[in-house]
């Protein structure tokens, strides 16, 4: 099995893009996983549908906020229906692993984090 | 039992898992390894004894039969019951208390009638009784632990008031591991005419339990993490308690007369034993209590207090650690609950997992006791009679491989005072 905590997902856990909440923005989300203690603050800006600006903050596992760092990277300019088309399979790939079950939730964090307010 | 742990080879899941890689087994506290006499035992079962219980007349159902109920008898001795009818089957713990719950407790508590019970229990001890609250406007009065995570006998006697009813406590906490004066609780609860529920289900692989000595009126435990199969558990009641208790599911075996109009139970334990009970499953518990009986208490215990001491030992060593429970041994069953500030524990467990070794993360069922130590998951490492002092090394090496790993210099802050 691929270590999860390669240099490609620690870097994104030491340097998160996209990481400190910005002041320009129209609805803010917080998430949390009771099961693990992992919390989640989003802010999203719109243009029209499409996301103009994403910016987050964590307490979380190195999963969670690597996968937090990718995919808000990777939904700029998606609209809301390109945001809730986007499989886990996709963050997996963005992770550049395979996750167990249990490792998936935590890196779905994000996505269902502002999926509660899209 | 340092080196060479004699009792590791009768459990065949080290051979088999530590083919593949050394496999390090710490979390016993979610359920414990199969020794091979269970497994062997459930297997002989299966193949020459499998029939239904209680219902035939031909030798094979018959011989079923003897081998539940023998099952029972086992278990009756192991608690020093009086009798083998406050003995009663249940899937675990958790279906135990829940049993008391809804029998006990909605026949035979009223409204304004109070509930004593710790922080720190497991959600199986705890929301049965919240359930009561909500049905029937029964008050809880919630005890804290101390400091090291302790129960004090005096904070529990301040609690009682003439309305406090019933009182439910484990014996040994899941999270801090610490071993409750449930002797002196009981004399204290019977002083006050209190139905005193105990919670087991850590105790049992680690301390010898007398129901009697306890003076509990009920007691629950859970057969897997004794080395039993899932699904196989225990409740004892006191007779005279159970007698007048109602059953709380109707059906199969649990009857000795039905009529259009009206069914008249079964005698004890039967009547909380509807439908075909898991005969195998006790079969299997049977052999698992016989497997401990055959060791002594007092090897497990001092196996686990060597154990104890050098993880603590080593622990404490740790930068930024912080680790819940008892600090004096005797307090502590073999259990150890801590956190390493900047590494999240599930981090932690993945890492470890990688090489091998097997610890439990989050909240342990016990989310009431992490929100008062203030902390959303712990990582706990926790023993039986087939780990050795080289697993404790294991852990040890597998935390510093993590904080390695991890603990980078990170360049974020964590999230903001106002968004917790």
């Amino acid at each position: 099995m691929d270590s999860i905590y390669r240099d490609f997902i620690l870097s994104h856990h030491k340097n998160p893009q996209n990481y400190g909440l910005q002041e320009d923005f129209d609805i803010e989300i917080k998430g949390s996983n009771m099961i693990c203690g992992d919390s989640m603050a989003v802010r999203l800006k719109f243009a029209g549908d499409t996301v103009a600006g994403v910016s987050f903050e964590s307490d979380s596992c190195v999963v969670s906020r690597a996968a937090a760092s990718l995919t808000s990277e990777y939904i700029k300019g998606k609209t809301r229906d390109e945001i809730w088309a986007i499989s886990p399979e996709k963050v997996s790939e963005l992770l550049q692993i395979s996750l167990t079950p249990s490792r998936l939730k935590c890196a779905m964090l994000f996505l269902d984090t502002i999926r509660k307010a899209i | 039992m340092t080196k060479n742990n004699k009792y590791k080879k009768d459990f065949p899941i080290f051979a088999k898992r530590g083919s593949k890689k050394p496999f390090v087994y710490l979390d016993s506290a979610a359920m414990a390894h199969s020794p091979r006499g269970v497994i062997d035992a459930v297997a002989e079962h299966l193949q020459n004894f499998r029939s239904n219980v209680h219902r035939g007349v031909y030798a094979l159902s018959e011989e079923a039969t003897e081998a539940y109920e023998n099952a029972r008898e086992i278990v009756r001795k192991f608690l020093n019951a009086r009798s083998a009818q406050e003995i009663i089957f249940t899937r675990n713990t958790t279906e135990a208390i829940n049993l008391i719950a809804s029998s006990f407790g909605r026949n035979f508590l009223r409204e304004g009638d109070r509930i004593l019970v710790s922080r720190a229990e497991h959600h199986s001890n705890f929301l049965p009784w919240t359930m009561l609250r909500n049905e029937k406007g029964i008050l809880l009065d919630i005890i804290d632990v101390d400091e090291n995570g302790e129960l004090q006998i005096s904070s529990i006697e301040r609690a009682i008031t003439p309305r406090t009813k019933l009182a439910a406590f484990s014996c040994v906490s899941n999270v801090l591991g610490a071993i409750n004066p449930v002797k002196e609780l009981g004399k204290l609860f019977r002083e006050h005419g209190i139905i005193f529920v105990v919670d087991a289900a850590q105790a049992a692989p680690h301390v010898p339990i007398d129901v009697q000595e306890i003076g509990c009126d009920f007691l629950a435990f859970s057969g897997y993490k004794i080395g039993a199969p899932t699904g196989i558990g225990v409740l004892f009641g006191r007779a005279e308690l159970l007698e007048k208790m109602p059953p709380v599911l109707r059906g199969g075996a649990m009857i000795r007369e039905v009529t259009v109009e009206k069914a008249e139970w079964n005698d004890l334990p039967w009547k909380f034993e509807a439908g075909t009970p898991n005969i195998e499953g006790a079969v299997g518990l049977g052999a698992a209590v016989k497997y401990i009986e055959g060791i002594g208490f007092e090897t497990i215990r001092n196996s686990e207090e060597i154990l104890l001491k050098k993880t603590l030992a080593v622990l404490e060593d740790i930068n930024g650690i912080k680790i819940f429970g008892p600090k004096i041994i005797s307090h502590r069953a073999g259990v150890v609950s801590f956190m390493i500030d900047g590494i999240h524990p599930h981090d932690l467990a993945s890492i470890l997992d990688q090489d091998g070794v097997c610890i439990r993360v989050g909240h342990h069922c016990a989310m009431p006791l992490h929100q008062w130590l203030g902390v959303p998951a712990t990582c706990r490492a926790s023993f039986w009679i087939y780990n050795e002092s080289e697993d404790v090394d294991r852990l040890a090496r597998g935390i510093e491989k993590a904080m390695h790993i991890l603990r980078i210099s990170t360049n974020v802050r964590r999230i903001s005072a106002n968004h917790e």
